[in-house]
């Protein structure tokens, strides 16, 4: 055990939403406000308990000190501490962490983790979110020849990987429809109709060998993660979910001459997997960041499932079902249930989470005990994942 | 070509300055350490290898397709749509590093992993040349 003085005691999540009318358009705050109302409720807490704060990076634009805002906005008070997470889709697991550390370090009895954002305004252009480092490799060295973001980047990705190992679009297309099934079984997930193979075969291109329905859909959204002392967690009519083993990278690999099939989930994956003292065989269900079914198939890799290049044939001849033998996103992932913006780290975390709770419901992995959550944060430049993180959850025992 | 094309910040940073110098005038440079000889690009302020002061070498121009994508909908810079379909690539110069950039004068379905290719220069605005590549 890693943090064994710490519980997950509650989590929560809000609808999701694509809204057409900018009236509709909900505030990130009231976004935030709904996550919090919901992790509160599953935990059975009032707001007084909560003596910690933590908040992600959105890509909405938000004030210097927005954890502060939003502590006051959302009404926590003598909140003593108060932190954010910046690591892209990789921030849900690092404010988790930061998070456990506060409580193993006796500064707070609870721990509130809260992530939203709303990347959908119809206000808004389509390509308004993310705003450019004026400094960055990106606008100076990229946007000027013509990059349309993370759709081509993985696609550059993805021909690699494709060119050295005789990975296909058919066998990736797997994960995309297992996924959307997932998805029609979560009554939180934005879309609720099936797709099959021919589907994703045909459909639009968008970089190649990218097309539709490797992109995720972008949604409003907001979720929370609650954390506390084992003592706290004990006084609460909840089933505790631990924390076993933990791991993270940045900017993995040989900057000189980069594998773009290899990443650094390799390194945070074994890491993880050392302080839990376990491996792949003893994992129930896999929630692994998919902002594309390339990036799951390396990941999948990199966790040991399958070897290296073989990531193709597994996903293929595997059955990745909720109910099947390698439970993969059993809430639909980013690609089906919504990638709701810098928070997206937070759908593979919530889900990790509720299937360890066994309140998953059509979705429930029977008897899951012990799970794995990735998160991965941007592309780097002539790479692929810049910021990677790996957990391994265990059901816990009510004291 | 649009007028809202997205151009580098030329005045953002400073030790990038030479990069677009030689541009314009038709060159292409990348960095070297002085202290470990290691080749970079993207340009930074120091060696990302040893952490070293570095300094200004002209590259051969030619290079090899490292990856690609063919862009068919321009979703996050709509600047490019009259441009689709294009090639965006990673070509590996002889020197070693990897550059971003655009495969140009080929049908975009002929691109493929390790073509040859050789820099070009395409000039977007009155202060930006970019380098572009071609088959050779």
């Amino acid at each position: 055990m890693t943090f064994e003085d710490v519980a997950i005691v509650g989590i929560g999540e809000t609808a999701k939403r694509r809204p057409d009318d900018p009236a509709e358009l909900r505030s990130l705050e009231r976004l935030y406000a709904d996550a919090t109302a919901s992790t509160l409720d599953s935990a059975g807490l009032q707001h007084a308990a909560i003596d910690g704060v933590g908040v992600i990076r959105s890509g909405v634009q938000t004030p210097a000190n927005f954890v502060g805002h939003l502590v006051e906005t959302l009404g926590f008070e003598n909140v003593r501490w108060a932190t954010t997470a910046d690591t892209g889709g990789s921030n849900a697991v690092s404010l988790l962490l930061q998070g456990a550390l506060a409580i193993d370090a006796g500064i707070v009895e609870t721990f509130l983790c809260l992530g939203a954002d709303a990347p959908v305004d119809p206000t808004a252009p389509p390509a308004g979110l993310f705003e450019r480092d004026p400094r960055g490799y990106v606008r100076n060295y990229m946007d000027p020849f013509g990059t349309q973001g993370p759709n081509s980047r993985l696609a550059h990705v993805q021909t690699v990987h494709a060119s050295e190992y005789g990975t296909t679009r058919e066998q990736l297309g797997h994960i995309a429809v297992v996924q959307r099934r997932h998805a029609a079984l979560n009554p939180r997930a934005w879309f609720d109709d099936p797709i099959d193979l021919a589907a994703y075969l045909d459909a639009t291109p968008i970089a190649d060998p990218i097309g539709l329905f490797d992109c995720v859909i972008p949604v409003n959204g907001g979720f929370g993660v609650l954390l506390a002392s084992a003592e706290r967690a004990s006084e609460l009519d909840v089933d505790p979910v631990e924390i076993a083993g933990f791991g993270e990278c940045s900017n993995y690999g040989d900057s000189r001459s980069p594998d773009v099939t290899t990443t650094g989930v390799t390194v945070a994956g074994r890491a993880a997997y050392d302080r839990a003292g376990v491996g792949p065989d003893a994992i129930d269900c896999w929630q692994v960041y998919d902002d594309y079914p390339i990036v799951v198939a390396m990941q999948l890799e990199d966790l040991g499932l399958c070897d290296k290049g073989d990531g193709g044939p597994y996903v293929a001849g595997t059955d990745l079902g909720f109910d099947g033998d390698v439970p993969l996103n059993t809430s639909g992932g980013q690609l089906s249930a919504g990638q709701p913006g810098m928070a997206a780290g937070f759908v593979q975390l919530v889900e990790g989470i509720r299937q360890l709770r066994r309140d998953a419901d059509d979705r429930q992995v029977r008897g899951a005990t012990r799970g794995v959550v990735t998160g991965a944060g941007g592309v780097a430049y002539g790479k692929n994942l810049r910021h990677c993180s790996v957990l391994v959850l265990e059901r816990g025992d009510r004291s | 070509m649009t007028d809202s094309r997205p151009l580098p910040s030329l005045a953002e940073a400073s030790y990038a300055r030479e990069f677009w110098d030689a541009a314009n005038e038709g060159r292409l440079v990348v960095q070297r350490c002085e202290a470990c000889t290691t080749t970079q690009y993207f340009p930074r302020p120091r060696c990302g290898a040893c952490g070293g002061s570095v300094d200004w070498v002209e590259a051969s121009g030619l290079g090899t397709v490292y990856s690609h994508a063919v862009i068919r909908r321009p979703v996050s810079n709509p600047a490019f749509r009259d441009e689709v379909p294009y090639v965006t690539a990673y070509v590996e110069l002889e020197e070693g590093p990897r550059l971003f950039t655009r495969i140009v004068e080929c049908e975009p379905e002929t691109v493929e992993r390790g073509l040859p290719v050789s820099v070009t220069f395409e000039r977007v605005s009155e202060s930006v040349v970019l380098p572009t590549f071609e088959p050779r």
